[in-house]
């Protein structure tokens, strides 16, 4: 396990030595450190709504001001990051999960498995991401739930997608037909011989698709059909600084400053990955 | 016999869904093998020798005949059924490396029959045993395959064939690779260890030096058919088959003074497609007379020679004045 763990301070510091690596590692740890700690670093609660503090610009007590119904919006916003966090790691590491299992289904399992989900990947991709959240929260309602659901049913076909094409490469591979001749089940040859070969670029991606995540969580709760009222959410709080952005610019600025950070941080920190360890993928975008 | 092959047919089917045609890769191949024996199977590329090899171990369907292994039946049958019978029988793939999975140590890629077949060892001692026995040392245990080299790659195939004490070993093209020197090391590996462990080989080769070097018997396919299949030595000492004397012509001789009696075939190999009328080789042979395109050839079954010609070659024959312009 040392050897591992060496392995990864190797990646660290070869991620570290890029300046826009750095920025984003600081970025993320920035970020999630905010969210993990919310309670302490906040003081105040974030939904106590005191009427009497309205629309308070930034000060020592109220960092970030205080919205319409006088909550603190550093707390609100730190709070909101929560959400988006773990809408973001939860909902990619299932796409992931069913992403992987459906793309080696596809590749390695008999053709008409695979042309099933290639129809199945085409017809989600077909719904443009925001008709799809509609029409999902409509007939769920508003909900967290409904929000990961979103992301995972786009997600989804494109990393089973990348799993499929790359399986297929794999499937006639030498070594897959040896372990096939020493008697290795599908199981294990999936597991043992292909997975370890095709998740790489895949978790790179993964990684770059986070702060997409993120913006669609917040682009849901903005438009009201993600998390409700008065759960704090990015996208909630710059909907109700929205209205109010020509007297009161604060409110919104404390929901869209953190979507512009973590978007940063995550896409440095992906293509930042990519670049160190396959730079194959430049290209493609 | 610990192996029989009785007439046993492989088709693929090519083309486009409209126009899809059926071609015989193997087309009705018999052989048997003995406990302890290597057999040799010969012949240029394309000639059916590895799709022969996938059918026997159960990666490829065939489309007729049997292959009975340790008194069962093989072709065609379901993994579960067939995955006892494969702790007898290993295979060894022609490309050294990439028959290595890329992202394993060495270490996991000799462990691996033992985890498929889940026997209980202490794996790691049982490792260094085979490492050893194939000549490496265990520090290579912890090296991938990319850092081997084409040779010691080979050698972790040998240890990963031997792992699960096979009764059979299907090799194909062992030195395909190599450079010569570690061929030589591979063969002789590989001719100790059949002595050490009793093993029988099935040696999938167009080096025929290879042959002569390892093989008791030996059988030259053509097109996806045996032309001649007899004692290793016999054939090489006085070849019956024009096609099998052209190939042994063409071997390179390592001594340079030795006088080259080369036998130079004339037009291409055949389209599996369109297969020759009579005697498939007759449109090459450089013996051909006028029965050999119309009458397919009786195939002489003696007890240790068979032949698949209408005219066997006296020893030493060599080709007839070409009198027609080709």
């Amino acid at each position: 396990m040392s050897e591992a763990a060496s392995r990864a301070y190797g990646s660290l510091r070869r991620i570290l030595a890029e300046p826009l690596g750095m920025l984003g590692v600081v970025l993320v740890l920035l970020m999630i450190g905010g969210a993990v700690f919310a309670d302490l670093l906040a003081a105040a609660e974030p939904n106590k709504i005191s009427p009497r503090d309205r629309f308070l610009g930034p000060s020592l007590t109220h960092l970030l001001g205080t919205d319409q119904l006088g909550r603190d919006l550093f707390s609100r916003a730190l709070h909101g990051g929560r959400i988006a966090l773990s809408v973001a790691l939860i909902s990619t590491a299932a796409s992931l999960a069913i992403g992987v299992v459906l793309g080696l289904i596809a590749g390695y399992g008999p053709r008409w498995l695979d042309n099933l989900m290639i129809l199945l990947f085409d017809a989600i991709k077909s719904f443009p991401t925001v008709m799809l959240a509609l029409a999902l929260v409509t007939l769920f309602g508003p909900s967290l739930t409904a929000v990961m659901v979103v992301v995972v049913l786009v997600n989804v076909p494109g990393y089973g997608r990348i799993i499929r094409t790359q399986t297929l490469a794999l499937k006639s591979a030498q070594f897959v037909t040896a372990a096939q001749s020493m008697g290795a089940g599908t199981v294990r040859v999936l597991r043992v011989h292909i997975l370890p070969n095709v998740i790489g670029p895949l978790l790179i991606l993964a990684s770059m698709d986070i702060p997409v995540v993120v913006a669609i969580e917040a682009g849901l709760s903005f438009l009201g059909l993600g998390v409700r009222p008065p759960t704090p959410s990015w996208g909630a709080i710059l909907n109700d600084g929205f209205t109010a952005i020509r007297d009161t610019p604060w409110i919104a600025i404390a929901g869209g400053l953190p979507i512009i950070l973590i978007t940063l941080g995550f896409t440095f920190l992906g293509e930042t990955l990519r670049d160190v360890f396959d730079p194959r993928l430049k290209r493609q975008g | 016999m610990i192996l029989t092959v009785r007439d046993i047919e492989v088709t693929f089917r090519v083309g486009p869904l409209l126009n899809r045609r059926s071609i015989l890769a193997v087309a009705g191949v018999s052989f048997d093998v003995a406990p302890g024996e290597t057999f040799a199977l010969v012949g240029e590329s394309g000639s059916g020798k590895t799709t022969l090899a996938n059918a026997i171990n159960g990666l490829q369907d065939t489309s007729r005949g049997e292959v009975t292994f340790m008194g069962q039946r093989v072709d065609n049958s379901n993994p579960g059924e067939m995955k006892p019978l494969r702790r007898h029988m290993a295979m060894m793939f022609q490309d050294p490396v990439g028959s290595l999975s890329p992202r394993m140590k060495v270490g996991d890629l000799v462990a691996e029959p033992f985890r498929i077949h889940g026997i209980r060892i202490n794996l790691q001692e049982e490792t260094r045993r085979l490492l050893s026995l194939v000549g490496l040392s265990g520090d290579f245990a912890d090296r991938y395959p990319h850092q081997l080299s084409g040779g010691q790659a080979r050698r972790v195939g040998v240890a990963r064939a031997i792992a699960l004490d096979p009764k059979l070993i299907i090799a194909d093209e062992p030195t395909a690779g190599l450079d010569v020197s570690v061929q030589g090391e591979v063969l002789n590996l590989l001719n100790d260890l059949r002595e050490r462990l009793g093993l029988a080989m099935i040696i999938i080769t167009h080096n025929l030096h290879v042959v002569h070097h390892v093989a008791d018997r030996m059988a030259v396919m053509y097109l996806g058919r045996i032309v001649e299949a007899g004692e290793t030595e016999g054939m090489f000492r006085a070849p019956a088959h024009p096609y099998t004397a052209t190939l042994l012509s063409a071997n390179p001789e390592p001594d340079p003074d030795k006088a080259r009696n080369r036998i130079s075939l004339p037009a291409e190999v055949p389209s599996l497609l369109a297969r020759p009328s009579g005697c498939e080789f007759h449109t090459r042979c450089p013996w051909v007379q006028d029965r050999c395109a119309m009458d397919p050839p009786y195939t002489a079954n003696g007890e240790m020679h068979r032949i698949a010609c209408h005219y066997p070659l006296a020893p030493g024959a060599r080709p007839p004045a070409k009198d027609r312009a080709l």
